[in-house]
């Protein structure tokens, strides 16, 4: 596109530093909140208004802000567990049965300790949290180690694999918890027991612990991408599973690797929900809510570009406007859903900036038209 | 760079006046005292990936500071064979003994620790990783040692160092170290993969179409980096296309017709006319050895 003697052209990037990817989503949010505003506009709100209250509500609100951090200690969770298995060149579609597996992990420590039947109260929470999060890694161990498995071995394909468990350790959880369920709550509503209070995961400022849990992984799975003969493994299998094999990398043992260590993550973000969110302590009636949720761990991921450290404010910002979006959507009186829209725009529009990722736009000024119409030739 | 008469222009010319030098096409086979047996092969078969018998039932061996080339046209068993050897196929039937060690179902991991070198044909699909450094690149047939990766943390500085010896040292034309090896081109990324093996000083090299698709200056520098892997006591295997490279190289030349040898034949015997006749499935009686 020429512009006087200016011309506009599309430049292909040889390198993309880290901050001109994050100049790149941020100009990307900025361009779909500015897109969402027609949403606001149709239905005679005025945008900045919204997004005023969007954002005071999601980070400067005492009663929201810790829902957006409750969100995003989850979704950092979920994050990291897409993560890992994406740097060996696997996707993990499998969070949400791993996180509703880790649930079950927890609360299965729970049952085997009696709170269910007895509701004792003075259970030690010293050992029964550790014993929680260990059985809930371990539940999401188990159900990422069938895809990682078949994977490895047989060649099989996670995505699809992932996606069927999630179906089924959906209904296991409803069989667990709903009428007649091991787990069901005493009063037949639908969910599971409660926790005993003794047992609550300890809050720091209202804030579960979890948050240091969702921070030191993603701090953990930087370093070990960074650093580590293991993560260096698992990068060239994402990279180039052939040359990986060549250089002696098992080309069974890393798919299985990851993704029992993304199904341990995804089980702790499991636990987090459900035994450590202050209110909520059981395993709630919308639970399939959470493992939808977990899904923009995906997002999250794609948008970090499988940078565990990146993926800290991409969930942090993901979190709030959810909460932020929910808010506002019963404040202004909108329709149903200005929450998973707005992340939908958010969505879309950070997968179109990637473009930017590759090319760049340059302006240059061409001088007057017959040089640059000769320029070619001198060269032959 | 200049213009030659189609008349007076000779190879030999041509070659100087692209490289900027004199080239040596033939490069002379140094001789090396004899050492042990290194690589013993007994009876290999193995299947290709469409599952028929790829190799069957071949035997041969090679000792130190020997070249052993084996001459035949692409898709004739030669690599798999070089596969097998790697450890990246298994073997159906037979041996492979490496130093006296039974190696026949080790995994390439322990064959790159025992010494074995391997240069892929592939160079872009299997010798190298493009989205990856330099530096990251020579780290593939290192990570696993224990002076690089300590407690599971790897040396990047180390093999920085190491990548930045063997870019001058191997003249490969790159900006930095930390430049991605898919911007290299094909003759700068073979010196490159070239410079990772040799560096480990195998004793056992495979070198699998090590010179294919190179411009002339590349060609020579490879088949001289062979050379100096030989006079350092390696055995190697060389597998070519071009009848010249192996038959100007190898001490032992063996063509390999539809998975089997046609015979195995000292170096200074071959004759061209003879090999290209075993390449295309001619038995050349009493060339057995």
């Amino acid at each position: 596109m020429r512009i006087g003697s200016y011309e506009l052209k599309l430049e292909k990037r040889l390198t993309l530093t880290g901050w001109e990817a994050a100049i790149i989503s941020i100009l990307a949010i900025i361009f779909a909140l500015a897109l969402f505003s027609f949403i606001f506009i149709l239905a005679e709100i005025n945008p900045l208004f919204a997004y005023q209250e969007i954002f005071s509500y999601a980070f400067a609100n005492p009663y929201g802000l810790p829902l957006t951090i409750n969100r995003f200690i989850f979704l950092l969770l979920c994050t990291s567990a897409f993560i890992i298995p994406f740097r060996a060149g696997l996707w993990n579609i499998g969070m949400p049965g791993q996180l509703y597996f880790g649930a079950l992990g927890a609360f299965a420590v729970l049952f085997a300790f009696g709170v269910k039947e007895f509701h004792t109260s003075d259970l030690s929470p010293e050992i029964l949290i550790p014993l929680m999060l260990i059985a809930a890694a371990l539940g999401g161990v188990g159900l990422g180690a069938i895809a990682g498995f078949l994977k490895g071995k047989f060649n099989i394909n996670e995505i699809v694999v992932t996606m069927i468990i999630n179906f089924i350790a959906f209904w296991l959880v409803a069989h667990m918890i709903k009428e007649g369920g091991p787990f069901m709550n005493p009063g037949g509503r639908g969910e599971s027991f409660e926790l005993p209070p003794s047992v609550y995961a300890p809050l720091i400022m209202g804030i579960p612990f979890t948050i240091f849990l969702a921070l030191g992984i993603a701090v953990l799975l930087f370093f070990l991408f960074a650093k580590t003969k293991i993560g260096y493994q698992i990068k060239a299998h994402g990279h180039n599973p052939a040359a990986a094999r060549y250089a002696g990398i098992s080309t069974f043992k890393i798919p299985l690797l990851v993704f029992i260590m993304g199904g341990a993550v995804a089980g702790l973000a499991g636990y987090h929900y459900f035994a450590a969110v202050p209110g909520v302590y059981k395993i709630s009636r919308n639970y399939g809510y959470f493992g939808d949720l977990a899904f923009y761990g995906i997002i999250c991921g794609l948008i970090s570009q499988g940078n565990p450290l990146a993926a800290i404010p991409v969930a942090l910002l993901f979190g709030g406007l959810s909460i932020g979006g929910r808010f506002v959507q019963g404040k202004l009186n909108m329709g149903f859903g200005v929450d998973y829209a707005l992340l939908g725009v958010l969505m879309i529009t950070l997968v179109a900036f990637q473009f930017f990722y590759r090319y760049k736009i340059a302006w240059t000024k061409t001088g007057d038209l017959l040089e640059s119409r000769r320029r070619p030739l001198s060269n032959g | 760079m200049a213009c030659l008469e189609t008349g007076f222009a000779t190879e030999k010319s041509l070659a100087e006046k692209m490289v900027g030098r004199e080239v040596i096409f033939r490069i002379e086979r140094t001789r090396v005292e004899k050492g042990k047996p290194i690589l013993q092969v007994e009876n290999l078969s193995v299947l290709s990936d469409q599952g028929f018998l790829a190799l069957d039932g071949v035997s041969f061996s090679i000792r130190e500071g020997e070249i052993f080339g084996i001459a035949g046209i692409s898709g004739n068993g030669q690599h798999e064979l070089a596969e097998v050897l790697a450890g990246l196929r298994k073997a159906e039937g037979g041996q492979v003994i490496l130093a006296g060690k039974d190696i026949t179902h080790s995994s390439s991991l322990e064959r790159w620790q025992m010494g074995v070198g391997h240069i892929p044909c592939e160079r872009i699909e299997v010798g190298s990783i493009g989205d990856f450094s330099l530096v990251e690149n020579i780290m593939m047939n290192f990570y696993f040692d224990g002076n690089v990766s300590r407690r599971g943390i790897l040396d990047y500085g180390k093999i920085r160092k190491l990548t930045e010896e063997i870019v001058s040292e191997y003249g490969v034309a790159a900006p930095s170290p930390d430049t991605k090896a898919k911007n290299l081109s094909g003759g700068n990324l073979q010196r490159l993969i070239l410079a990772r093996v040799l560096s480990r000083r195998p004793r056992l090299l495979i070198a699998n179409l090590p010179t294919q698709g190179l411009d002339v200056g590349a060609t020579e520098f490879v088949r001289n980096k062979l050379m100096e892997a030989k006079k350092e006591k390696a055995g190697i295997l060389l597998i070519s296309e071009d009848l010249d490279e192996i038959l100007s190289l190898s001490d032992w030349v063996a063509p390999i017709y539809e998975g089997e040898f046609m015979g195995i034949i000292p170096g200074g015997e071959a004759r061209r006319e003879s090999v290209g006749a075993m390449m295309a499935g001619l038995r050349v009686k009493g060339s057995e050895t």
